[in-house]
C-alpha cells in the first residue's frame, strides 16, 4: 500500500448469482483528495462501496486496506460495518440511509453514536455523565445543523421532508461523524439544479475545512470535471479509465460508455 | 407545527419541557396521589357504581403497565416481534418463588435478583432467536414460551406439589426513610390494596422513568434506528445484533420484575396462571394505548383494566341494556364484545392510540385561547 494512500483495493470482484458487479477493481486514493467514481448506470460503482464499507462480501483474492489516522494499515475485508465505521469511514446511500421516523435532530445524534460511551444503565438512569455527553453531541450537531441551514426542521421526523432535503440531512449525518474517509454514493441525485450547486459548494468547503478525504459517485460530469482530481469510470463491473478528470474524459470507451448509455 | 426554539439545550433533556407538560405532570401526581384516599374511602355511589374494585384494578393496571412498556420498548422502538413476555413473568415467579418462598431471601432483594435474572436469561434467549426476522422471530419467541412452560411446570411440581406456590406478604425493612413502621414491628407489611398501591406506583415510575429515560439516550436511539434501517444503522457504527440483544435484555428485565411482583400480590401462583393469552393482552394495551410511546403503555394498561368496570356497571344498571337477556346471560362475552368495539373505534377514530387522544387534547389547551 502505498504511503501517502488513505484506501487501497486491489481485485475486488463481486459476483451476485451469475452477474459480475464489480469485476478486478483495483485503486489507490490518496489523503485528501476528491476522488470520483463514474459510469453509467448499472457499471458497479455502489456496490464497490459496499464492498469496502463490508455491506457485501468481495469474492475471494480481494484485498481492501485502509490506513486510520494514527497510521494503521487495517484490512477490511470480512470485517462488520460497523467496525469498519469505526475506522473513520463513513457513507451515505444512494436511496437514502436516514431514519424515517425520527426527527432531524435524531437522525443527526444518531451520526454521533460511534463518538458516545454511555450505555443502557447510564442512560436509564440519566447519570451526570451521560447528560454531560448527550449535551456534548448536541453542541456537535448544532453545528452541522447551523452549517447545513437545518434548523427549521430539526423536531421534524425526516421521512415527510422533501428529498433533497433528506440527502442533505443525510450528508448532515456523516459529517457528524467526523470521519477521516467520507464515501458518498450521488449526493446530489434528484435534486433541483440550484440545491445541487448547493451541495457541490458544500462538499467543496467541507474539504478545505476538514481536510477530509471524499469518494464521489457521481453522474453529473461537469460537477465531476469541477470538483474532482481524480477520476475512475467503471463499465460493467469493469474500470475503463482512471486519471484526472481531462485525462480520462479523453478516453474512446468512456466517451463511449456514456454515449452509450444516455 | 410551529417550530421550537431553544437556547438551552440541556432544557431539551429534560421529560418535561413545555409549561402544559409540566401542568398536566403535576396533576397528575396529585390525581395520584388522591386515588388510594378515594378509593379505600366507605363510600357506596348511586346506581351502584362501582367502588371499591377500582382500587385492586389500578393495582393491576400498575403492574401491567410495566410489561406493557416493556413490551414497547421491544415491539414499538426496536420492532422485534417477541411472545416471550409470559415466559419472563413466569421466570419472575420462579425467581421469587425459589429465593423468596424457599430461602426466606428478603423481598428487595428478590426484586433485584429478579430483574437481573431477567436481564441475562433475556440476553441467552435472545442469541439464538435474533437469528430471525419478523414471523419467524415470533415464532422462535413462541417456542421460548413452551420451553419455559415445560420448566415452569416442573419446577411448581418439584417444589410445591399441584396446590401452587403460596406467597406470603412480604415486608420493607424497617430502616428504609419515609416508612410508617409501627412500634414493636421489625419491618413494613405490604398488605391490602391501600399499601400495595403506593409500592406498585413506586416501581411502576421507577420502571417506566427508566424505559423513558432510555429511549431518549445513545442505545434508545440505537433501538429506534436499527427498527427502521438495519443495515443503514450498522453503517453509523451501531452493531445491530448485540443492540438488540440489549433490547430484548432490558425488556425481558422489567417483565421479569413484573412477574416477581405480580406473584407477590396474588399470593397465589398455579399451573395454569401463565396461558398464552396473556402475551395478547399486553399486545392490546400498546396497539390501543400508542405504539413506540411510553405514555400509551401507560393509557393502554389502565384502558384494559379499568374499561370492563364500566362495561360491567353499564349493562347492569343502565335501564334498558339490563331488560336486554342475552347481554345478561353472556356477561363476561358482552364486555368482550364491547371492549373489541372500542378497540376498533379508537383504531379507526387515532390510529396513534389513545396518546393521539391525549395528545389532540393537550395541544387544544397549549394553544388555549387560540383554540383553531
Ligand atoms: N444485492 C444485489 N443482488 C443482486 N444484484 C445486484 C445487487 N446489487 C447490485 N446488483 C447488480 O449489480 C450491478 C451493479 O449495480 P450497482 O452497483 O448498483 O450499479 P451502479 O451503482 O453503478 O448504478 C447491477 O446489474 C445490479 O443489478
Ligand atoms: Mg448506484
Amino acid at each position: 500500500m502505498n504511503p501517502d494512500s488513505i484506501l487501497s483495493i486491489q481485485d475486488v470482484s463481486v459476483t451476485f448469482g451469475g452477474i459480475r458487479a464489480a469485476a478486478g477493481v483495483s485503486a489507490e486514493i490518496e489523503r485528501g483528495e476528491l476522488f470520483a467514481l463514474i459510469g453509467p448506470n448499472g457499471a458497479g460503482k455502489t456496490t464497490l462501496v459496499n464492498a469496502i464499507t463490508g455491506v457485501y462480501e468481495p469474492d475471494p483474492g480481494a484485498s481492501i486496506r485502509y490506513r486510520d489516522r494514527d497510521g494503521k494499515v487495517r484490512d477490511l475485508v470480512g470485517r462488520k460495518p460497523h467496525h469498519i465505521v469505526r475506522l473513520g469511514l463513513s457513507r451515505t446511500f444512494q436511496n437514502l440511509g436516514l431514519f424515517p421516523q425520527l426527527s432531524t435532530l435524531d437522525n443527526l445524534l444518531l451520526g454521533r453514536y460511534t463518538h458516545q460511551r454511555s450505555g443502557v444503565l447510564s442512560g436509564g438512569f440519566r447519570t451526570r455523565r451521560a447528560i454531560a455527553e448527550e449535551l456534548e453531541q448536541r453542541e456537535a450537531v448544532e453545528q452541522v445543523i447551523e452549517l447545513l441551514k437545518l434548523s427549521e426542521y430539526r423536531w421534524e421526523p425526516v421521512g415527510g421532508l422533501p428529498y433533497g432535503l433528506q440527502k442533505r440531512i443525510e450528508l448532515g449525518r456523516v459529517l457528524a461523524m467526523e470521519p477521516d474517509l467520507l464515501l458518498l454514493d450521488e449526493p446530489m441525485a434528484g435534486m433541483s439544479a440550484d440545491a445541487r450547486l448547493d451541495i457541490v459548494r458544500f462538499i467543496f468547503e467541507i474539504r478545505e475545512a476538514l481536510g477530509l478525504t471524499i469518494l464521489m459517485i457521481e453522474h453529473d460530469m461537469a460537477v465531476v470535471m469541477s470538483i474532482a482530481d481524480r477520476v475512475m469510470a467503471l463499465n460493467f463491473g469493469q474500470p475503463i479509465g482512471l486519471g484526472t478528470p481531462e485525462e480520462v474524459q479523453a478516453i474512446p470507451a468512456v466517451v463511449e460508455a456514456y454515449l452509450g448509455a444516455e | 407545527m410551529a417550530t421550537r426554539y431553544t437556547t438551552d439545550y440541556r432544557q431539551d433533556l429534560r421529560l418535561l419541557r413545555t409549561r402544559p407538560q409540566q401542568v398536566l405532570a403535576l396533576v397528575l401526581v396529585i390525581v395520584a396521589i388522591a386515588v388510594p384516599f378515594i378509593f379505600t374511602m366507605d363510600y357506596r355511589p348511586p346506581m351502584n357504581f362501582p367502588w371499591a374494585s377500582w382500587l385492586t384494578n389500578i393495582n393491576f393496571a400498575l403492574f401491567a403497565a410495566i410489561v406493557a412498556a416493556a413490551f414497547n420498548l421491544l415491539l414499538g422502538y426496536t420492532h422485534q416481534i417477541s411472545v416471550a413476555h409470559a415466559a419472563f413473568l413466569m421466570l419472575g415467579t420462579i425467581v421469587a418463588a425459589w429465593m423468596g418462598v424457599i430461602h426466606g431471601v428478603p423481598f428487595l432483594l428478590v426484586l433485584v435478583a429478579a430483574t437481573i435474572s431477567g436481564a441475562i436469561v433475556g440476553a441467552i434467549v435472545a442469541l439464538p432467536a435474533l437469528r430471525f426476522r419478523g414471523l419467524y422471530l415470533l415464532v422462535a419467541t413462541l417456542g421460548v414460551h413452551f420451553i419455559f412452560l415445560f420448566v415452569y411446570r416442573v419446577f411448581l411440581v418439584h417444589y410445591f406439589g399441584f396446590a401452587g406456590i403460596r406467597f406470603e406478604r412480604p415486608t420493607l425493612p424497617g430502616w428504609l426513610p419515609f416508612l410508617p413502621v409501627e412500634e414493636g414491628e421489625a419491618g413494613f407489611m405490604i398488605a391490602g390494596t391501600f399499601r400495595w398501591y403506593w409500592f406498585l406506583l413506586l416501581m411502576a415510575v421507577l420502571s417506566i422513568g427508566f424505559m423513558s429515560n432510555l429511549v431518549r439516550s445513545r442505545e434508545g436511539r440505537a433501538f429506534r434506528a436499527i427498527a427502521e434501517h438495519d443495515v443503514s444503522a450498522s453503517l453509523i457504527g451501531i452493531n445491530v445484533t448485540k443492540t438488540k440483544l440489549l433490547a430484548f435484555s432490558v425488556s425481558s428485565a422489567f417483565v421479569s420484575l413484573s412477574g416477581a411482583l405480580s406473584s407477590y400480590y396474588l399470593g397465589a401462583r398455579g399451573e395454569d396462571s401463565f396461558n398464552f393469552g396473556l402475551v395478547l393482552n399486553f399486545a392490546i394495551m400498546i396497539i390501543v394505548g400508542g405504539y413506540a410511546t411510553m405514555r400509551g403503555a401507560v393509557f393502554g394498561a389502565f384502558f384494559f383494566y379499568l374499561a370492563p368496570l364500566l362495561f360491567r356497571w353499564g349493562t347492569v344498571n343502565t335501564p334498558i341494556l339490563r331488560d336486554i337477556d342475552v347481554l345478561q346471560r353472556y356477561e363476561s362475552e358482552t364486555h368482550l364484545a364491547i371492549f373489541g368495539i372500542l378497540i376498533i373505534l379508537i383504531l379507526v377514530l387515532r390510529p396513534a392510540g389513545l396518546v393521539g387522544v391525549w395528545d389532540s387534547i393537550k395541544n387544544y389547551f397549549a394553544r388555549w385561547p387560540y383554540t383553531t
